[in-house]
């Protein structure tokens, strides 16, 4: 059953469907809520306000779109919301009192793919909202360039260019405080 | 190394870094949604009981910092609707905007330069409809319909409102939509305006002379009266900017499930409350 027809039946009260659409789509709005947010449990209730947000609003839903980049749109939109309200102070008091040390870790932990991918999160993280957005939705979750534009409201011929400036200044913040990552991989 | 071949290699070493990311596991989000929707609980619960305790934290931290005399006088009473923000009327009746404005969208008044000190009146003014004409972004109702996220919803109430006169929507860091109803005896005036504001948005009123907290369907409301300023926040790809204007007349301000909404009129309040009740 494909998701038109999903949407269709939930808009029909059965929420069967609306489970099935949830379990098809909860991992990349949990992942982007977690990207934007850097917390699972901020994520997970992000993430759950997605689906409560879009469910209330499937009867205006149109069934040419696709359901993904819709969500999405929600997820970064509750995501900017929930930082700017108390929560984001609770969160950072958490975070002090919970800070540990940095861990220990050799030479050859600090080279694999896991490290190098937190360290460009971090360097991302210095970016503009939007071009974090971009970053991750193009880069991260591995959306086309159509899906992108979908879930930013932007024209889809926008896209490429507003990728290469958010890319450019990706650079720029790599070139300056994280110079392992521009350091080329040796083939 | 030319410069095509370096950018490709450089989104290529940014797309194959990013694949090592590591996430945490994905939770039960559906089961927890349809619990909810179900009505079986009440609320998110990722991080909810965690929270509880670190706000007694928060609490006591605050109490102690607010015993220093400076940070008491630099803390700004505000008070949030939806996506706006209200600074609290202090005791001056005066204002003095240091700010010059920069974008006026809705205006009604000149531009303000610095140290402009305006002798503030609570007698409401329709919003002249010349203000209108700079607005960007006019367009037709049901254009306004399809950028909108949600359903968009509006008064039903007067029984002779009928559908808005003229409509906008303009970027805000999201869509947000302006429809405004002319006054049928004066067309240069505004009978009413409805801006219906979507999260990431972001609006601060400062500069309020009158503030009264109200309810709309059983929701906190506010009810600013009087001239104030009104700014919003935009980051975009290509400048940053405050998008502010002088408002006057009266503001109704609520929320629902969905959107922010600002209703400026010249009705008094208990006829701007059961416009905005009249939402369809």
């Amino acid at each position: 059953m494909n998701d038109a027809e999903l949407v269709r039946r939930t808009r029909q009260g059965d929420l069967d469907a609306w489970e099935a659409l949830m379990q098809a789509y909860q991992q990349p709005v949990f992942r982007f809520a977690c990207l934007l947010l850097g917390d699972a449990d901020e994520a997970e209730d992000v993430a759950q306000e997605t689906f409560i947000r879009a469910y209330r609003s499937l009867a205006s839903f149109d069934l040419e779109r696709a359901i993904r980049p819709w969500l999405l749109q929600i997820t970064a939109n509750l995501a900017r919301n929930r930082q700017r309200s108390a929560g984001r102070y609770l969160q950072a008091l958490r975070r002090w009192s919970q800070s540990e040390p940095a861990p220990t870790t050799t030479l050859g932990e600090r080279s694999g793919p896991q490290w190098e991918s937190q360290v460009l999160r971090q360097a991302v993280q210095r970016l503009t909202r939007t071009d974090q957005e971009m970053i991750y939705l193009r880069y991260f979750l591995d959306l086309s360039e159509r899906e992108t534009a979908d879930a930013l409201g932007i024209a889809a011929g926008t896209v490429k260019s507003r990728t290469h400036r958010a890319l450019q200044h990706l650079r720029s913040v790599v070139d300056t405080d994280f110079p392992v990552l521009a350091e080329e991989r040796q083939a | 190394m030319s410069e095509p071949r370096s950018k490709d290699n450089w989104e290529q070493r940014v797309r194959d870094t990013a694949k090592g990311f590591r996430y945490p596991l994905t939770p039960d989000i559906s089961g927890a949604v349809r619990q909810r929707l179900e009505g079986r609980t009440a609320q998110a619960t990722g991080s909810g009981r965690r929270r509880l305790s670190w706000a007694l934290v928060v609490v006591c931290a605050l109490a102690g910092l607010l015993l220093v005399p400076q940070v008491r006088a630099s803390v700004r009473a505000l008070l949030r609707i939806g996506v706006i923000e209200i600074e609290l009327p202090t005791a001056t009746p005066q204002a003095q905007f240091a700010t010059p404005l920069v974008q006026q969208p809705l205006t009604s008044t000149p531009m303000l330069t610095t140290s402009t000190t305006l002798a503030l009146t609570p007698t409401p003014r329709p919003t002249p409809v010349s203000g209108l004409l700079a607005l960007v972004g006019e367009t037709t109702l049901d254009a306004a319909r399809r950028r909108m996220p949600y359903p968009l919803r509006l008064p039903t109430y007067p029984a002779d409102l009928g559908p808005p006169d003229r409509v906008w929507v303009q970027d805000l860091d999201g869509p947000a939509t302006i429809v405004a109803w002319m006054d049928s005896e004066n067309p240069t005036r505004i009978r009413l305006a409805l801006q219906v504001l979507f999260s990431p948005a972001f609006g601060r009123k400062s500069a309020v002379i009158h503030l009264e907290e109200t309810q709309v369907n059983g929701r906190p409301a506010a009810w600013v009266q009087g001239r104030h300023m009104l700014q919003f926040e935009r980051a975009t790809d290509h400048y940053d900017y405050d998008l502010g204007r002088l408002v006057e007349g009266n503001v109704l301000i609520w929320t629902d499930d969905t959107y922010t909404y600002r209703l400026e009129t010249d009705l008094p309040l208990a006829e701007a409350v059961k416009i905005a009740e009249s939402l369809r």
